[in-house]
């Protein structure tokens, strides 16, 4: 009998599977082990056990280097230098000379100032207490005489994983690449496990209640768009969701064989696709993903980890060897989008209280022009020499700021001319469209603008006035909103009547819903996540132009965003489309340098 | 002994990075270091868990104190450290 449980989507997608329940606490300590006795060797044995573990995470800290995960390393990093406190050691040291075991020790002194973290009310700190709780329990195990059983030797191959929770380490260590989908009892959508296994690409499913060891073995469906797992399906649940399954997995295969060529709709019209970079690392990938440039080049990352700006030398060398691996392809370059929420302490900037409508983007480099916009436009007009630089302005609200930029730019060549320095054979400036005054002026400062970018995570934010990291409101942060399409086909109106490209490179741009109706509203060019190209490319060659123009049209004309997406149903109703309408959008990738209000990293 | 008031303007205010920092710094010196929030609860400053008990937000006061042959240094670099963040 089918038996349904409910909990929180986590990352999208279907699995029909085995269920593995995952439990760490059966390892038992071998029959012949003996602890030691005397205090001293006691220290030694709790030195020797965090020493071990110290190791074990060191090198998960690299692996996630190594990924790009900065952020994610930096705050493991910190939680492990929380075992070396003081304060923790002093405790479990009085235990020990009051003539505890060191087991009882560690475990009393952790669970003392772990309780004293918790019993603040704030939810950050229960959230730093519990991975400070994980990390002692590693140590804890080894303290027993359990070693760390490998992880992957316990999980059979092909089986949805199930367990009451996954710590931080544990996530890290799994081995995903036959794991077929995720499903948790506690857990909610931020936690710091969450964050690490939506880059796996299977479906993940939180707070499930009612499962334990006893669903080893028995198959289910694990759907991690509707957050839902179904544990002995029947015949017909099982046939759709195979259905859906194999669709996806052709579709897949599909978009990535045929990815390196030029996206075409059904009806012959083309639709360019950019790659968004966020750090080096994402070239090779955005030149294997079969991009037709980059639609956003974010430069953020070379503020980060580090303790002053990036000279204008080291910026140059940067762009050059960028120019130079992808050669005559559109590079979209925008300057550093940088404000009061992004941690780059040695900048100082005075705190605000709402840095998403503060000094940010073009604002703070036009406060602070010696220092962040003009070693910045002279590095990318000579890193650039001999190609052409476009160079795309962050938060502009104003037609000033475009002019004094491009008068900024213009001195710079001026003066590289004078002394002989290659630059840029030609320059070009364009602007992310994303606060409503820029929507809403595009008109007027059409003649000083070469190219355009929307950017829907901002622009929706600012449109809809609602925290893009707002949880409980999420469904107002969507750019299916009928406003937020208007303002889109009024910019891409004027863009047409002024021969200005215009592309579109926020999280919507990726979205099968934000495919359909942004070729619909005649964008030029889409800019995804290098992982998103293949995907992109294979939607805009499922539909027909000139079906999702109707529809877009008509989404213009509703009254909320629930008709839009009847709409889209309606009108998209073949078998693919009515699997990739049933998915929600994917949350988006974590970035380096993140313009959220909360950032998953917040320590 | 030397003692210092000034504000915390890390936006989430002093938290696993920033007490692991402050508690690294700290470290350097022999003098015994405090910080001591608002409500007069007192913490060493070698110890990051005793500072995220204090519990100090974004743009919380703090008292910064020190005692011993390099109090003036230790106060100096955490004084520059925290203003940083």
């Amino acid at each position: 009998m089918d038996h349904c449980l409910r909990g929180i989507a986590v990352a999208p997608g279907a699995a029909v599977a085995s269920l593995a329940w995952l439990d760490r606490s059966s390892d038992s300590a071998p029959a012949a082990f003996s602890p030691p006795t005397s205090p001293s060797s006691q220290r030694e044995w709790l030195a020797a056990a965090l020493s071990e573990c110290q190791q074990a995470w060191s090198e998960l800290t690299s692996t996630l280097r190594t990924r790009g995960d900065h952020d994610g390393a930096t705050i493991f990093e910190a939680n492990v230098a929380l075992l070396d406190d003081p304060g923790l050691h002093g405790l479990v040291e009085s235990y020990l000379v009051s003539g505890h075991k060191v087991t009882h020790a560690w475990a009393h002194a952790v669970n003392e100032q772990a309780t004293a973290l918790e019993s603040l009310d704030d939810p950050l700190l229960r959230s730093r207490a519990r991975d400070f709780r994980d990390l002692a329990l590693e140590v804890q195990a080894i303290l027993e005489g359990r070693s760390a059983v490998p992880l992957t030797a316990s999980i059979p191959a092909d089986c949805i994983l199930v367990a009451r929770r996954l710590t931080l380490p544990d996530a890290m260590r799994l081995d995903t690449s036959t794991l077929r989908g995720l499903c948790l009892v506690e857990g909610g959508g931020s936690d710091h496990v969450a964050i690490v296994v939506r880059g796996w690409g299977i479906p993940v499913v939180v707070g499930v209640p009612g499962l334990d060891a006893s669903c080893t073995g028995k198959n289910a469906v694990l759907d991690g768009d509707a957050g839902v797992l179904v544990v002995d399906p029947n015949p017909r649940m099982l046939e759709q969701y195979q259905g859906r399954i194999e669709r996806m997995q052709r579709f897949d295969l599909w978009a990535r064989t045929w990815r390196r060529d030029p996206a075409v709709s059904r009806d012959g019209q083309p639709l360019k696709v950019y790659a968004n970079v966020s750090a080096p690392t994402d070239v090779d990938a955005t030149l294997g993903s079969g991009a037709d440039g980059v639609g956003l080049l974010r430069t953020e990352f070379l503020c980060v980890d580090r303790s002053t700006l990036p000279t204008e030398l080291e910026q140059t060398a940067y762009y050059r060897s960028l120019s130079q691996r992808l050669g005559k392809r559109r590079i979209l370059v925008r300057t550093f989008d940088i404000g009061a929420d992004k941690t780059l302490p040695y900048l100082a900037l005075p705190p605000e209280a709402n840095p998403a409508l503060g000094c940010r983007g073009i604002r703070l480099a036009l406060t602070r022009p010696h220092d962040l916009l003009f070693p910045q436009l002279r590095a990318i007009l000579q890193g650039f020499a001999g190609n052409t630089a476009r160079i795309l302005l962050p938060m502009v609200s104003m037609l000033d700021e475009v002019v004094q930029v491009r008068a900024a730019g213009q001195a710079i060549l001026e003066e590289l001319d004078r002394v002989s320095v290659p630059r840029a054979s030609a320059v070009e400036f364009g602007i992310m469209v994303e606060t409503p005054a820029a929507a809403l002026m595009i008109d007027r400062w059409a003649d000083e603008i070469d190219f355009l970018s929307i950017g829907t995570n901002d622009l929706t934010q600012y449109v809809m006035a609602v925290d893009r990291g707002h949880t409980e409101l999420s469904g107002l942060a969507d750019a299916a909103h009928p406003p937020v399409l208007r303002l889109i086909d009024r910019v891409a109106k004027i863009a047409r009547q002024h021969d200005i490209p215009l592309g579109v490179c926020g999280e919507f741009a990726s979205t099968p819903v934000g495919v359909a109706l942004l070729m619909g509203l005649g964008i030029d060019s889409l800019s995804v996540h290098p992982s998103a190209v293949p995907r992109t490319k294979a939607l805009i060659r499922s539909l027909e132009r000139e079906q999702v123009t109707r529809l877009a049209r008509a989404a213009i004309d509703t009254h909320s965003v629930g008709e839009v997406y009847e709409l889209l149903r309606q009108e998209l109703d073949s078998d693919l489309w009515r699997d990739l309408l049933r998915s929600r959008p994917a949350p988006a990738m974590a970035t380096t340098v993140d313009t959220r209000e909360h950032s998953p990293y917040d320590q | 002994m030397k003692t210092v008031r000034l504000n915390v303007l890390d936006r989430i205010g002093l938290h696993t990075r920033t007490a692991t920092a402050i508690a690294r710094a700290a470290a350097c010196f022999e003098a015994d270091i405090w910080v001591t929030n608002t409500n007069g609860k007192r913490a060493d400053a070698k110890s990051p868990l005793a500072l995220m008990t204090l519990g100090v937000k974004h743009g919380g006061e703090i008292e910064l104190g020190a005692q011993g042959a390099d109090a003036d240094a230790a106060i100096d670099k955490l004084c520059t450290l925290i203003r940083e963040f």
